[in-house]
């Protein structure tokens, strides 16, 4: 099968948006750090929201639109949290045992580490998707790709509250996070050369993403929400929480309209 | 369908936005230093494209466009110069 060059410049300028979306946390670096710190537990509490609404509404039924039995994608679901759960025992033991949840002087916490893998996976995923649409119609990949970025803005944002909260300055918070968003392109390159194996490889990537997003915010990010326990506290979070879902409910009413078009 | 031209124009701008972040948040000398050639290589590619492709076809297009008998002239698929 040969690709048209266009397809291809098509699907790395698109990969590169997604990439540069990343970078839109940067704004973080210009807050003081004493908003910084009261900021972060609503950013978490806001990746928290994303994470859970990513996998529950839109990985998950894309998983099972794809497969088909949904006893399959929840087993593959299954696998993925169990995945993640070992990733963080090895993260962890390699740390010496850490299981404090407050970060140190310059100690990076597991849950940022393993927020970095999990990001990197879905980057990779995204790859894959936004070549795939371009290999199938150039006009199905900027829908792709504009549904890919609107779920990529507010999940960058909690993805870099989740790494301050783990230990890093916000400087490396927004680096680290921009490098693992660069997966973007070797997934789109994986499926331009491999289209099929790429197609296929879709039904095991999108459940196991999911289930390292639900192992990630409920084992690592809702408990450090429970560190402060005020009403005031409680509002926010649960407004920021609530927020991140609504927000990946609103893009797959957003896609659906994009799809219609 | 846009024009592989189109793409390759936006790939240039799109690396020229995040290598400008990059740089400024890379705090090392030796990345920041790697970061700031790319930035002025991918920078160079554009500024010559632009001087020997782009305003070139501009031009021409200007000129065929400025006379009814040049219009026979004019290609409609995408112009080289």
């Amino acid at each position: 099968m040969t690709i048209a060059l266009s397809t291809i410049a098509g699907a790395i300028a698109a990969c590169l948006a997604v990439s540069l979306c990343s970078l839109s946390s940067v704004f973080a670096l210009w807050l003081k750090p004493a908003v910084l710190n009261r900021v972060v537990p609503y950013l978490v509490a806001l990746a928290v929201g994303v994470l859970l609404g990513d996998a529950f509404i839109h990985l998950i039924p894309d998983a099972v639109s794809r497969h088909g039995t949904v006893s399959d994608v929840c087993l593959t679901v299954l696998v993925g949290v169990f995945g993640f759960f070992v990733l963080e025992k090895l993260v962890r033991w390699r740390h010496d045992h850490n299981v404090d949840i407050t970060p140190g002087s310059g100690e990076i916490l597991p849950l940022a580490k393993m927020n970095l893998i999990g990001d990197a996976m879905h980057n990779f995923v995204d790859g894959i998707l936004i070549a795939g649409s371009f290999l199938a119609d150039p006009a199905l990949g900027l829908t792709t790709t504009l549904a890919i970025i609107a779920h990529e803005v507010p999940q960058e944002l909690g993805d870099v509250g989740a790494l301050l909260r783990g230990g890093y300055a916000p400087r490396q918070a927004v680096l680290y996070n921009f490098y693992c968003s660069l997966t973007v392109l070797p997934g789109a390159i994986f499926t331009l050369f491999l289209s099929q194996i790429a197609e296929s490889s879709l039904t095991l990537l999108l459940p196991i993403a999911a289930g390292g997003f639900i192992y990630i915010a409920a084992s690592d990010l809702i408990p450090v929400l429970h560190e402060r326990c005020s009403f005031s506290s409680l509002s926010g979070q649960a407004a920021a929480f609530g927020m991140g879902i609504v927000l990946m409910q609103f893009i797959v009413f957003f896609e659906q309209v994009l799809i219609a078009i | 369908m846009a024009s592989i031209d189109s793409y390759l124009h936006l790939i240039g701008f799109e690396l020229l936005v995040i290598l400008a972040i990059v740089g400024y948040l890379v705090e090392a000398d030796l990345p920041k230093r790697v970061v700031s050639r790319l930035f002025i290589t991918v920078l160079g590619f554009m500024l010559a494209h632009f001087a020997t492709h782009a305003l070139p076809n501009q031009i021409a297009d200007f000129i065929y466009s400025s006379h009814h008998d040049y219009h026979s002239i004019k290609s409609a698929g995408p112009h080289r110069t």
